[in-house]
């Protein structure tokens, strides 16, 4: 199959396929036809020229005759032979050549015993012989004693005509002649408007042109053509001279009986002059057939454009369309399967815009993660158990930052923050969960899974907590982190869902988030989390069992990643836990020396003064036996 | 020419017609008589009769015994005689004259005619003439021969003048008999002229004895070459120029 680039090549190479054989078909046959038709013109002018050549011989002969015969009649002429005057009768018959234009070029009297009386030609014989007698001897076996013969006279050929003198009877015979030369062929050739020569042939291969139409070499190579091939008399042939092409008729004037020389008369036309006509003929053809070409690569053109305009500017309305620019409707104008289709692109472009809007708004409303999950797949109440980690993250100080100032302005204040918030999360693939005042809740694992979850919550969380920092010095971050198996899924009711996730491991997450007030520290990431996460660099804090939890947790503080948290924090953390090691080992005395140490070393003085409470606490309650240093939160 | 029966009457019996019949019979009555010594005198008859190998008749020839010089005198009687034009034509085509004699062209048509001779007895021509005139002119003919006379306007007119010796001369009929009364006895040269007949014949005589009171009865069979004559022209059998 043909590839073509474009649908005009395309409709340009049919069409061409359909016209080419056809135009090339009528092109052969009229341009056979028209060459036969000329041909046969040619010929059957040639025929009729040889008619015509005929006739003006059979004329001329006539012509000779009569001027011949009015010699006869002339009573000087008559006195004059009677009265055995050959000088005068050699005047007269000259004075009857003169008169006679050309028509008659030498006149012989011949005695009734055959001796020649005159002859203008001045042969010098007296007794007749060859072809002279047998001319005679055909008039005298004649009933009017006429004949006609060509004879040559010195190589040229002669019409003759012999006819008797009456005196009143017979007393003599007069020949007339006239030469079949040079002016001979140019009269005919003037009538006949064709080619003629008369040949010689003396014998087989001896052959002269004695005078001609023709130009002098191509009369050299008729008489070679004519020497070397037999040639046909009284029948068309084509002979080639010097590259023309001419069709030939051959007259054999004279044959002698004994066969040794002939006289042809060849008669010529040339296929040239009617090559002219079919040359002219097929010029006009290719001029037609550019014009019919030229008009069917306009309609091809016009169509192919009608056709590929409306599919163009589809094209580039769908590219649009995939490039997210549904609001261009294609303008096509036309009633046919294209503007159906056009039709079709536009309401496609209205579907997809609904459809994008839908996701755009479903984007803003929950998380792009998790709009392509719903877009994606079946919407579905119910869900999958997966393990998430849970980033709640709270906006400490906001409140007073917000004193003062309108309702309007607060929420412009807060939907930045949260926005900073958002950014943050999604930069780390997290998912916005949903937003609750001033907290976020995020995902981390849901709805899409990877390994990389637990670490994306740390960066995060940090970054968050760096960003609330250098927002303003009012606002603080407070962040806990937890990770732990969750269902995810689609909540509620059938006509309402809420993509989310619930479980333990949500509300933990929410408790830790809380428990950063206590401690007064910027996060609290659970042990499951930390274990998740490596490259990090964590703070122990405590160990405790929140509300509704039958098994205590440790909890951390998220320093940093790990190799970049400054030494004096690693120091104090070192402390730190020095401090509760003795806290755990019920050393209260030892540990109320260390946290007091960390009151004044510590940058955070609230968290050593949680312990010491406790310690103080202890030292007048002491915990049970058992105690392993969990602290147990009674309430929410 | 062929002389046939000279010599074998008998034989020509099974040869001749009608007349010849006639004239064998006579001969042999001549005979018979001649052996019986009658004799009449001055009075042979002499019957010539003339066919063509075919055994047609021929017309138009003349027959003439040349006589001696000296018994010449009571035989030449010159006359006066006419050849007339007309309808183009000359009337009579043959005629004989004795030499000496003299021959009027009158011209009976109402086209002039020009009469010619080329023939070496007697060239002469009388231009363009017409009816009426030249009436007085007539032309003598002093030598023994044959002319012929044409018309230079009308090639196809053409007439014989045998000028004879004398009067012992005859035109054969449409039956090709001649016949000569009062032949004087002797041995006589007997010439046959005929305008078809080939030169050397013409100049061929035959020596034929006559005898006192028989009558003398000869067949020739000619020779006649085919005659080529000028045709009349079909537009001139219209009697008026227009």
């Amino acid at each position: 199959m043909l590839a073509f680039g474009s649908f005009r090549s395309r409709l340009s190479f049919f069409l061409l396929c359909l016209l080419a054989p056809v135009l090339g078909g009528i092109f052969y046959y009229v341009n056979r036809n028209n060459i036969e038709y000329t041909e046969e013109t040619i010929n059957s002018y040639l025929e009729l020229g040889a008619d015509v050549f005929d006739f003006t011989r059979a004329q001329q002969a006539g012509t000779l005759q009569a001027i011949t015969n009015s010699l006869t009649w002339d009573f000087g002429f008559r006195t004059a032979f009677a009265s055995n005057d050959p000088a005068t009768l050699f005047d007269a018959a000259l004075n009857v050549l003169d008169r006679s234009i050309g028509s008659a070029d030498m006149l012989m009297i011949v005695g009734m015993d055959n001796k020649v009386v005159i002859d203008t030609q001045l042969q010098g014989f007296v007794d007749l012989s060859g072809s002279w007698l047998s001319l005679i001897e055909e008039a005298d076996a004649s009933e009017d004693g006429l004949a006609e013969a060509i004879v040559a006279i010195e190589g040229a050929p002669f019409q003759l005509i012999a006819l008797p003198l009456y005196l009143p009877r017979q007393v003599a015979w007069i020949i007339g002649g006239f030469a079949l030369d040079q002016n001979f062929v140019n009269t005919v050739k003037d009538t006949i408007v064709s080619e003629v020569s008369i040949i010689r042939r003396s014998n087989e291969k001896d052959l002269e042109v004695v005078a001609s139409t023709l130009s002098a070499l191509k009369q050299q190579v008729l008489a070679e053509q004519i020497a070397i091939n037999t040639i046909a008399v009284d029948r068309l042939q084509r002979i080639s001279l010097e590259g023309e092409e001419f069709t030939t008729l051959t007259r054999s004037l004279l044959e002698s009986s004994s066969g040794g020389s002939q006289v042809l008369a060849i008669i010529q036309r040339s296929y040239d002059e009617n090559n002219v006509n079919v040359i002219q003929f097929r010029t006009l053809l290719i001029e037609f057939y550019i014009v019919i070409i030229t008009i069917s690569a306009i309609a091809v053109g016009l169509l192919s454009r009608s056709i590929t305009n409306p599919l163009v500017k589809l094209a580039s309305a769908v590219q649009k369309i995939e490039e997210g620019e549904y609001g261009k409707p294609v303008a096509v104008n036309s009633r046919d399967e294209i503007g159906d289709l056009a039709n079709s692109v536009n309401s496609m472009a209205r579907g997809l815009a609904e459809k994008e809007k839908v996701r755009d708004l479903l984007g803003k409303v929950v998380s792009q993660q998790i709009a392509e999950q719903l877009l994606n797949n079946p919407v579905e109440l119910g869900g999958e158990e997966k393990v998430v980690t849970v980033v709640f993250s709270d906006i400490r100080g906001f409140t007073g930052f917000c004193e003062g100032l309108r309702p309007q302005q607060v929420l412009v204040e807060l939907n930045q923050v949260l926005s900073t918030i958002s950014n943050i999360i999604e930069k780390h693939n997290g998912v916005v969960d949903k937003f609750q005042g001033d907290a976020v809740m995020a995902l981390f694992g849901a709805p899409i899974q990877s390994e990389l979850d637990a670490r994306n919550a740390m960066l995060a969380t940090l970054e968050i907590v760096k960003a609330m920092e250098t927002a303003d010095s009012r606002l603080s971050a407070c962040v806990g982190v937890n990770t732990g198996l969750v269902v995810a899924g689609n909540l509620g009711s059938s006509n309402r869902l809420n993509y989310s996730v619930i479980g333990d491991a949500v509300n933990l997450s929410a408790r830790l988030e809380g428990l950063t007030r206590l401690y007064n520290v910027t996060n609290i990431v659970s042990d499951a989390s930390k274990d998740a996460a490596s490259d990090f660099c964590f703070m122990e804090l405590d160990e405790v069992c929140v509300a509704g939890r039958s098994h205590a947790i440790k909890i951390f503080e998220l320093l940093g990643v790990l190799g970049e948290v400054s030494a004096d924090k690693l120091a104090m953390a070192e402390a730190f836990a020095e401090a509760l090691q003795a806290y755990r080992s019920k050393n209260w005395d030892l540990a109320e020396r260390l946290f007091s140490q960390l009151l004044t070393s510590c940058d955070n003085v609230a968290l050593p003064k949680v312990f010491l409470e406790r310690i103080s606490h202890f030292q007048i309650s002491p915990p049970p036996d058992d105690w392993g240093g969990v602290y147990i939160f009674g309430k929410k | 020419m062929k002389i046939r029966s000279m010599q074998s009457p008998l034989h020509s019996l099974y040869k001749l017609g009608f007349f010849s019949l006639y004239s064998v019979r006579l001969n042999l009555i001549v005979g018979l008589l001649l052996s019986l010594g009658w004799v009449s005198g001055h009075a042979q008859g002499l019957t010539v009769q003339l066919d063509d190998s075919e055994g047609n008749p021929i017309s138009g020839a003349v027959v003439e015994i040349i006589l001696p010089e000296e018994m010449r005198s009571t035989y030449q009687l010159s006359d006066e005689t006419e050849v007339d034009q007309l309808d183009k034509e000359f009337v009579p085509h043959i005629s004989t004259v004795v030499s000496g004699s003299d021959v009027m062209f009158p011209n009976s048509d109402d086209i002039l005619h020009h009469v010619y001779s080329f023939s070496p007895i007697s060239t002469f021509n009388i231009p363009l003439y017409g009816k009426g005139t030249q009436n007085d002119y007539s032309h003598r003919f002093s030598e023994t021969g044959v002319v012929e006379i044409g018309c230079n306007i009308h090639d196809w007119m053409l007439a014989y003048i045998y000028v004879a010796q004398t009067t012992l001369n005859s035109i054969s009929d449409d039956s090709g008999q001649a016949t000569l009364e009062n032949v004087p006895s002797g041995t006589f040269e007997l010439r046959i002229w005929h305008s078809r007949l080939k030169e050397q014949d013409i100049a061929m005589t035959q020596t034929i004895e006559f005898v006192d009171g028989e009558k003398t009865v000869i067949e020739y069979t000619l020779e006649l070459e085919r005659d080529r004559r000028v045709r009349r022209a079909p537009s001139s059998n219209r009697t008026r120029y227009r």
